[in-house]
């Protein structure tokens, strides 16, 4: 008898719980049945940091804020691992990646992208006083993020021959802080922002090396419909000239070409 | 000095994250552990072959993969998204974040795995005498366990469970790979915004300080339990 209770017990328990949650096929639907927006960020500025007020800022973080509103729901700002967003979309924990994210073709092929909204490129950067040049670097020990649009550049720009892929744009720095590396790739937004600072002091933008026109774009779950709405929000902000003024105090490059 | 400050003060938050972690691990890994230690060693082939085969694949993955799979295969199988808590209780509610009690029950698990084999060893030790001597005084199945084995058990299996229980609250680190603000979280967050390293070795002091007091308490329950000498 007890064994039988007890499994009755565990089938209700599975049932309510797989029947708990929807199954709606709409991400709009979705957002505003559960009246939030989760947008998936990195701390990674000037898109997405905390203030000192423990307040989510930066470009990216306003604009989503801005976006949720627009939708009349709430925007929920959570920080998940960069090289699991595809994960972090697929399996609904996050509606959107809002996080200066390069759009590439590798990534295109697993989620889909908003308008781009801004540019981006990367640099080198290495120890002050380094005698490395642009040359060089093809055979020096490249550092960068594994996954990341560096990542790209190191291998299929600069075809480089010793790439280092650590798990942070951050940790490739310490990488070449340390003199395990002699060379990062990493962002040129997070670049201008981090490095001659703190613990990077030490280290500096290597002159005239700066790779690829890249575009930073809105990533959600392929077929999503939330992609009709992000792309008439951005474009009306930037008509409006909310865009322009955020970009100024942000200091990050419009796509304008993209959002006319 | 105020940076000093405040860098403490914000590892303190992922310390604790990191101990609620720990804790409730243990909470629910060791009664799961018994649990599975007694089905492991059923006389019911069916149920202890499964167990077996159970154990087999948690100790056998690693437990990264582990969590990894706990928190995102049921949203990209459309099985169920982790709920969020909704209490209302601010602290509650981003304390125990989905990611949190996924990384919770991930460990739960796999913790429940090697426990399981530690209680397996410990009540196989027990020599048969024992038992027989409990039913020649007419004792029943359970008070032979309960008042003549167990506490034989929990003397012996003390050593190997510090061991894993000192192993937890380092891999409780690992949990931040799915985002779970945890002690060394916080700590590469400096990393990212300040530049800042000697927050990671801050941290690495969190953990040995807890460490040494988990050493004492250990040494004193097994000098506690001295007295029974087998």
């Amino acid at each position: 008898m007890k064994k039988i209770l007890a499994f009755i017990l565990v089938a209700v328990m599975l049932c309510t719980m797989f029947a708990s949650c929807s199954k709606k096929d709409s991400d709009l639907e979705t957002v505003k049945e559960n009246e939030k927006l989760v947008v998936g960020v990195t701390v990674y500025p000037p898109m997405d940091y905390i203030d000192d007020n423990g307040e989510w800022a930066g470009f990216d973080a306003e604009l989503a804020q801005m976006f949720a509103e627009s939708l009349g729901v709430k925007c929920q700002i959570v920080i998940i691992t960069w090289s699991q967003k595809v994960a972090e979309l697929n399996s609904k924990q996050i509606d959107l990646v809002w996080n200066g994210m390069t759009a590439s073709d590798e990534l295109g092929q697993q989620i889909d992208f908003s308008v781009s909204y801004a540019k981006n490129a990367q640099v080198a950067v290495v120890k002050k006083g380094s005698t490395l040049t642009k040359d060089g670097i093809k055979d020096a020990k490249i550092a960068v993020e594994g996954g990341s649009a560096g990542a790209t550049v190191a291998e299929e720009t600069i075809k480089g021959t010793k790439i280092n892929k650590v798990t942070a744009q951050t940790d490739a720095l310490n990488e070449v802080l340390a003199g395990t590396s002699d060379v990062a790739i990493v962002d040129i937004t997070m670049a201008q922002n981090i490095v001659g600072k703190g613990t990077f002091d030490g280290l500096q933008i290597l002159e005239g090396a700066s790779y690829g026109d890249e575009i930073f774009a809105v990533g959600m779950r392929k077929g999503s419909d939330l992609k009709a709405e992000l792309d008439k929000f951005l474009k009306e902000k930037y008509a409006d000239g909310t865009l322009t003024k955020l970009a100024e105090k942000y200091n990050v490059g419009l796509n304008v070409d993209a959002l006319k | 000095m105020s940076q000093f400050l405040e860098v403490c003060s914000q590892l303190a938050g992922g310390f604790v994250t990191a101990l609620l972690l720990f804790l409730l691990t243990l909470l629910f890994a060791i009664p799961l552990g018994l649990l599975v230690s007694f089905c492991t060693m059923s006389k019911f082939k069916p149920l202890s072959a499964v167990s077996k085969v159970i154990v087999w694949v948690l100790r056998g993955t690693p437990l990264m993969l582990q969590i990894f799979a706990i928190f995102y295969l049921p949203g990209i199988l459309n099985l169920f998204v982790w709920p969020q808590m909704n209490t209302g209780w601010e602290w509650f509610d981003t304390t125990f974040t989905t990611r949190f009690i996924a990384a919770l029950v991930a460990f739960s698990i796999n913790y429940a795995a090697y426990f399981s084999e530690i209680f397996r060893g410990g009540i196989q030790s027990i020599s048969k005498g024992q038992y027989e001597a409990g039913q020649v005084l007419g004792l029943t199945k359970k008070q032979i366990f309960f008042k003549i084995v167990l506490l034989q058990v929990v003397k012996r299996i003390i050593p190997p469970m510090s061991n894993e229980i000192i192993t937890l609250i380092k891999d409780t680190a690992l949990a931040n790979t799915i985002a779970v603000y945890d002690l060394i979280y916080e700590a590469k967050e400096f990393m990212t915004t300040e530049g800042l390293i000697w927050p990671l070795f801050l941290a690495g002091a969190f953990y040995l300080i807890f460490v040494g007091l988990l050493t004492v308490i250990f040494n004193k329950i097994e000098k506690k339990l001295d007295y029974f000498k087998a």
